[in-house]
């Protein structure tokens, strides 16, 4: 193997090890500690979790009172 | 949000009207390149099995015209809307609007100038002679540098977030960014110059700009959406983490599975099927995390033109990609390898998973960047549909056949002829499909074009997402 | 900020990793075994490359045999398995992904006669009638039969002749079928 291989062969050697080491140091270190606070960020105040966003196909609120006829206040928007 | 930070805060709507010029101007340039990508890919379908058609100049013959049909897809459509998607998406994560909103617009100016110039050269007979790297090293250059533009942009948005952790979305679109100026830039060296070893090079960008560009953005809009839009966070938040470092990992190594006994070191082959076979792992994580997310939410998927396109493309992803890992495997390669089978694979993939996707993304985001609705929701159900419908007919077709058509080709006792034509009728129903796929794309890019310039009338009542900003509006 | 940091080596790292290992190494693997032939390429076959190219031929056209047992390509008689030395010096490499078209890495052997292919691109029709392949007609000049004397036209079938016309090949399509004509796994490779 000629020098220039060698050289190639050992930094991505070093650049794998480093890789590894990195990643492994983040992982004991805690980065990925928040699990739970990190599926929520896509919330926030003004389009928090538990609200359903573009329902564009669902019928309108009125459509359905004409629909159910119940005379009940609650519609599918208000939930 | 930084404890003590001083810095000020920015409302989802302060985002997406700062967000609105860039992006519209990013998907209306993708929509333009979508449309004439699709008249090409309707021309090069019908010459297959009417191949005098057009025959009498270079300009319109096949060869010609399908690698301008991949490159304008592929750099042009899935490209440009990508990264205005990507940008859009990563502006609501980490609350800041998106930066050198300037310089993107001139990017994108030359970008789109770039596309033409090389179109026009490849029509001409001036193409690069790479599958994927076609157009000519000046327009890839181009390209890159724009790209480059929007990394930096990425990057400020990083270092200037009012956010501190990162949502999963947020790992893939850094990543996309960082890692496709490195694959435009080391696949336009001259190093590359014996034959084979530029067939590695050549598998090696094919396979990861799909793999680390596209499929990066795809995920992080699925990973947004899919919560956004049910209200539901992501399933498994450790499994994203999961899936995110085992794409990294193990995707780079796949490309080489494009050269199943071909004139390289077959060990190198080894090397990617079993790259190609551990991306299961990954692919699982993602499919699971999305599929427990989405369980129990189906009306809400069909009420959202965004979840539809979204989940057909999630749903997608898992099966082009467990289907590749398939591909990889000597046995399976022994077939398939070089027949229409691994161009529907192709198209399941950019099509049925990418650009689904981006047709999702679309529905959500040009509604809150324009603040208007869409104004017909027939036209929105027959545009999935059409599409949908369009891309399972070119699969199936396709991918059937093409599983014959190998079986055929390693039978010594066929005649090659034969080999051809028992595809011609699968190739007729892949340009029905064609059709309908294109008559899809036109009602898409008129929907835009009417959201935008606002002609005709807006529908007469608020639509549930207004009536919930309004709702909780402070 | 660190576990950024982190973030953004880690991606840079293992996209290096992959750079070096699918792209330098074979090239330094290989160009060892390369480098050592000398290739005297003639005009015509490197001007017939790069019309190969420009026609996008490799879009249906594959041109690496696969080895013996695996597939059908030597019971076809397509050849041996390619080896990097059959593809001389010419970039871009077009190895091919299809086989809408039978693999040419061996045409030059199959077919050894200029006319079948000056006759295949004007019109593959002529030859087998259930061929998808393109024509390729501005590769050649149809003149008057009194024209250019001395020069044949092609032998075309009844239903393809032009009355009072002959198609000669241009020098573009000299050099293309030069080029498919040279290869050939015995003849290719090293001089």
């Amino acid at each position: 193997m000629s020098a220039g291989a060698l050289i190639l062969v050992l930094s991505s050697l070093l650049i794998i090890g480093g890789g590894l080491a990195l990643f492994l140091w983040a992982f004991f270190s805690g980065q990925f500690d928040d699990i739970h606070k990190g599926r929520m960020l896509p919330f926030d105040e003004e389009e928090p979790a538990g609200k359903r966003t573009d329902q564009i196909f669902q019928e309108e609120p009125s459509e359905i009172k004409k629909k159910h006829n119940k005379g009940e206040e609650q519609t599918r928007g208000s939930r | 949000m930084d404890p003590g930070s001083n810095q000020p805060s920015y409302s989802v709507s302060d985002l997406d009207r700062k967000a609105r010029f860039v992006v519209l101007f990013l998907i209306f340039s993708g929509v333009f390149w979508l449309l004439f990508g699709t008249l090409l890919a309707l021309v090069a379908s019908l010459k297959m099995h009417l191949p005098d058609w057009l025959g009498a100049t270079g300009w319109l013959t096949f060869g010609r015209v399908r690698p301008l049909h991949l490159n304008t897809m592929v750099y042009g459509w899935a490209s440009l809307t990508g990264a205005g998607v990507a940008l859009w998406m990563l502006s609501r994560l980490l609350k800041v609007p998106i930066m050198l909103r300037g310089y993107i617009i001139v990017a994108g100016v030359v970008w789109n100038i770039a596309l033409m110039l090389g179109s026009i050269q490849i029509l001409a007979g001036f193409s690069r002679g790479i599958e994927w790297l076609e157009f000519p090293v000046s327009t890839m250059v181009a390209i890159v540098l724009c790209v480059i533009i929007m990394s930096a942009s990425v990057l400020l948005m990083l270092i200037t977030r009012r956010v501190k952790q990162l949502y999963v979305s947020v790992w893939y679109i850094i990543a996309a960014f960082l890692w496709f100026p490195l694959l435009g830039l080391v696949s336009s060296l001259p190093i590359f110059d014996t034959p084979t070893v530029q067939a590695g090079m050549n598998w090696w960008y094919a396979h990861n700009a799909l793999g680390l560009w596209f499929t990066p953005v795809g995920l992080a809009a699925a990973y947004y959406f899919i919560p956004k839009v049910l209200g539901r966070p992501i399933y498994s938040y450790g499994l994203s983490l999961l899936g995110f470092w085992g794409l990294a990992l193990f995707y780079n190594w796949n490309g080489f599975h494009h050269l199943v006994g071909g004139p390289v070191p077959t060990w190198f082959v080894t090397i990617s099927i079993s790259a190609s076979v551990m991306m299961v792992i990954p692919v699982v994580v993602v499919a699971v995390n999305h599929h427990m997310t989405v369980v129990g939410s189906f009306r809400a998927v069909v009420n959202s033109p965004t979840l539809r396109f979204v989940v057909f493309a999630a749903m997608s992803y898992t099966f082009v990609s467990l289907q590749g890992a398939a591909q990889a495997l000597r046995s399976f390669n022994e077939v398939i390898h070089f027949t229409h089978f691994v161009v529907a694979h192709a198209h399941i993939g950019m099509y049925a998973f990418v650009t689904m996707m981006l047709f999702g993304a679309c529905y959500y985001i040009i509604p809150r960047i324009t603040m208007r609705e869409w104004h017909s929701k027939g036209l929105i159900k027959w545009h999935f549909w059409l599409t949908a419908i369009g891309i399972i007919i070119y699969a199936g077709a396709l991918q059937g056949i093409g599983v014959f058509q190998g079986f055929t080709m390693i039978d010594p006792e066929v005649p090659f002829t034969d080999t051809v034509t028992m595809t011609i009728p699968y190739l007729v129903a892949r340009s029905v499909s064609g059709f309908l796929m294109t008559a899809g794309h036109l009602i898409f890019a008129w929907l835009i074009v009417r959201m935008v310039y606002r002609t005709g009338e807006q529908p007469a009542t608020p639509h549930v997402w207004q009536k919930i900003r309004e709702e909780f509006a402070t | 900020m660190m576990r950024n940091t982190i973030l953004l080596f880690g991606i840079v790292a293992t996209f290096a990793i992959a750079m070096f290992g699918l792209t330098i190494l074979p090239k330094m693997f290989i160009d060892e075994g390369v480098k050592e032939p000398t290739y005297f390429t003639p005009f015509e076959v490197t001007e017939g490359h790069r019309i190969f190219v420009r026609e996008g031929c490799i879009y249906c056209h594959s041109k690496q045999v696969r080895p013996e047992g695996f597939g059908a390509d030597f019971e076809r008689g397509w050849g041996r398995a390619s080896v990097a030395t059959d593809y001389r010096n010419l970039i871009p490499h077009n190895l091919g992904t299809m086989r809408t078209g039978p693999d040419l890495a061996n045409i030059g052997a199959r077919q050894p006669g200029r006319d079948w292919h000056y006759l295949n691109l004007y019109q593959p029709r002529a030859i087998n009638e259930h061929s998808i392949m393109p024509t390729f007609p501005w590769l050649f000049e149809v003149v008057s039969e009194d024209a250019r004397p001395g020069r044949e036209g092609l032998s075309l079938p009844e239903a393809f002749r032009i009355p009072g016309m002959k198609v000669l090949p241009t020098d573009e399509a000299r050099y293309l079928v030069t080029y498919l004509i040279s290869l050939d796994q015995q003849t290719a490779g090293v001089e």
